[in-house]
This record gives C-alpha cells, structure tokens and sequence, in this order.
C-alpha cells in the first residue's frame, strides 16, 4: 500500500487549498447569480408599477407604495 | 437568522481564516513524521467537523419545525444541510488528496473513518431528491424534517462507531492517552476551526437571506397583482426552495 506514496507533497498540499478556495469561489458565484436575478425581478417589478401608475392612475391612489406592501407582506415579521 | 450583522461576520470571517493559514503556513512547526503535507491537516479537518455538526444544527432545527410548524425552521434546516454537503464535498476531495500524498492511495475502503465519512455524506446526498420528491409544500417540509432528525441522530452515532472502531491508517490525533497535538498545532488548528465555522455561518446567512429577499419579493408581486399591477410571470422563489413565503 505505502510503495506509491510521492515523495514531494508540495502538489497535493496546493491542489487541496485550491480545491476549496475554487468550491467557495464557485458557490459565492452561484449565490451572486441568485442575487442578480432578485435584482433583475425587483426592477421589472418596479418597472410594471410605475408603467401601470402612468396608465391607470386610480389603482395607483389605492396601492400600498413598496415598502408598506413589502411590510405587510411580512406579517409575522419573520426576520428570516 | 437574518441579513443583519452579516457584514461584520464575512469581516469576521475573512480576518480569523486569514490568521489561521498565516500561523499554518509561515508559524506552525512542520510535523516530524509528514512533514510538509500534513498542512492539509487544517483544512481537511476543520471542515469535516464543521460540515458533521452542521448536519446535526439541521436535525436540531428539523426538530424544531416539527414542534412548531414554523416554516422558518424548516429553511434553517435545509440550509444548514446544504452548506454542510458543500463542506462535506471539501472534506472528501481534500482528504483524497492527503491520502494520496501520504498513503499512495485516493481512497482505502477499509478503513472505518474514510467509508464512514462517506456513509454520512451519501446519506445527505439523497436529502435533495427525497425532498423534491414531494409536491405538496406542507408534506415536503415536514418529511424533510423528519429525515434531518433521523440523519442528525446518525451523525454522532456514526462518529462514536468509528471512534470505537480499529483504525488501520487513519490517525486518531484527539483524545488519545499517549501523542496528540503539541500546542502550537492545536491553537492553529483552533484558529482554523473557528475560522470554518464562522464560514459556515456567513454562508448559512447569505443563503437565508436570499430565501428571504426572493420570498419577500414573491409576496410583494402577488399583492401587487392583486392590487390590478402587472400581469404576473416567473417568480425566483418559485424556484429556490423551500421558499421562505408566509402561508
């Protein structure tokens, strides 16, 4: 078992470090796509208010503004 | 757990890790049987401990969402569990490197604290698609509960089996009567263990806050809907689960 084993171990040691920092590298990248497409959302979002404001302004007098619907949203003010 | 004080535990985060690989690298004497490749040490091993009682925090909140049936808990659970299989990922790979450079070998089958490893990360693997399995949200919730106290109640189960165990190469470095870690390597290692938790902990609180924002912004769209704005279309929470929305 112990006849193959390197006899430098500089590699192994690097591509270990490597290994991780590129996991963590590679799960903050997909957690930075999650919150780009959040961005993405709350921009049309916005966007498709303030278009239906502009073309129907009665609902728009009756509409909580975001923060209050984002609030009420949250009854149990979960925090989570 | 929310998105407040994230930025002084990411701060955290990056300055205990940075000390850590500073006293690894350039302060921690090098070991006298491995030398050079026993730095591996403190990384391999801080993220299996870190990843093990992550999956046991799952349990804990698993259980708790069972008790309450507060969808908040149930989040927290798969979270956990999902870092934690990330952690478990670098765990794997970066023992297999060690192995190599000190066995000759990626992987020995026979040997208890390698296979049983790998037992308790299979077992979270199959976590996601028995989860997904499930449509109805409720059910989804409260089975995957049920399977993170079952698998939770495993992980220490399983450690003390091996601890119990005949080790054949694999190194029993804590709690033996004779050897153990000198003091410079056990601060470091501390150091390093503490650095992998607070790591766990900044992600953990990333990805709930994610979770949250997406399941906010959901809520926020269908009241807006209902008030006559807009005409609807793809939700983000609709595809991160379990979403964090208020039933």
């Amino acid at each position: 078992m112990f006849d193959a084993v390197p006899n430098d171990s500089t590699g192994y040691v690097f591509a270990a470090y490597t290994v991780f920092l590129v996991l963590l590298l590679i799960y903050i990248g997909i957690l930075g796509a999650k919150f780009q497409r959040i961005s993405r959302e709350l921009t049309e979002l916005t966007e498709e208010v303030e278009a239906g404001r502009r073309d129907d302004p009665a609902p728009a007098a009756e509409a909580p503004a975001p923060e209050a619907a984002g609030t009420a949203a949250d009854p149990g003010g979960s925090g989570v | 757990m929310s998105g407040r004080g994230l930025k002084e535990l990411s701060i955290a985060t990056l300055v205990v890790l940075t000390i850590g690989y500073v006293l690894v690298f350039f302060w921690v004497p090098m070991d006298a049987d491995q030398g050079f490749k026993q730095k591996i040490f403190y990384l391999h091993v801080p993220l299996a401990i870190v990843a093990l009682l992550g999956f046991v925090a799952g349990g804990v909140e698993g259980y708790r969402h069972l008790r309450t049936d507060d969808r908040r808990h149930d989040a927290n659970s798969y979270v956990f569990i999902h870092i934690s299989v990330v952690f478990g990922v670098a765990t794997l790979i970066s023992g297999m490197l060690w192995a190599k450079a000190s066995w000759g070998h990626f992987w020995v089958w026979d040997e208890p604290t390698l296979v049983s490893f790998l037992i308790v990360f299979l077992l979270y693997a199959t976590y996601y698609p028995f989860r997904y399995a499930i449509e109805d949200r409720d059910r989804q919730a409260r089975y995957a509960s049920v399977f993170a106290v079952t698998a939770g109640a495993f992980v220490p189960l399983n450690f003390l089996a091996v601890r119990m165990a005949e080790s054949l190469i694999h190194p029993r470095v804590f709690a033996t009567s004779s050897g153990g870690l000198p003091g410079s390597m056990m601060l470091t290692f501390l150091v390093c263990i503490v650095g992998f938790g607070l790591l766990w902990a900044t992600l953990v609180k990333l990805e709930l806050l994610g979770k949250r924002t997406s399941g906010q912004l959901s809520r926020l769209r269908r009241t807006l809907q209902a008030e006559g704005y807009g005409e609807g279309g793809g939700s983000v929470s609709g595809r991160i689960a379990p979403n964090m929305e208020s039933r």
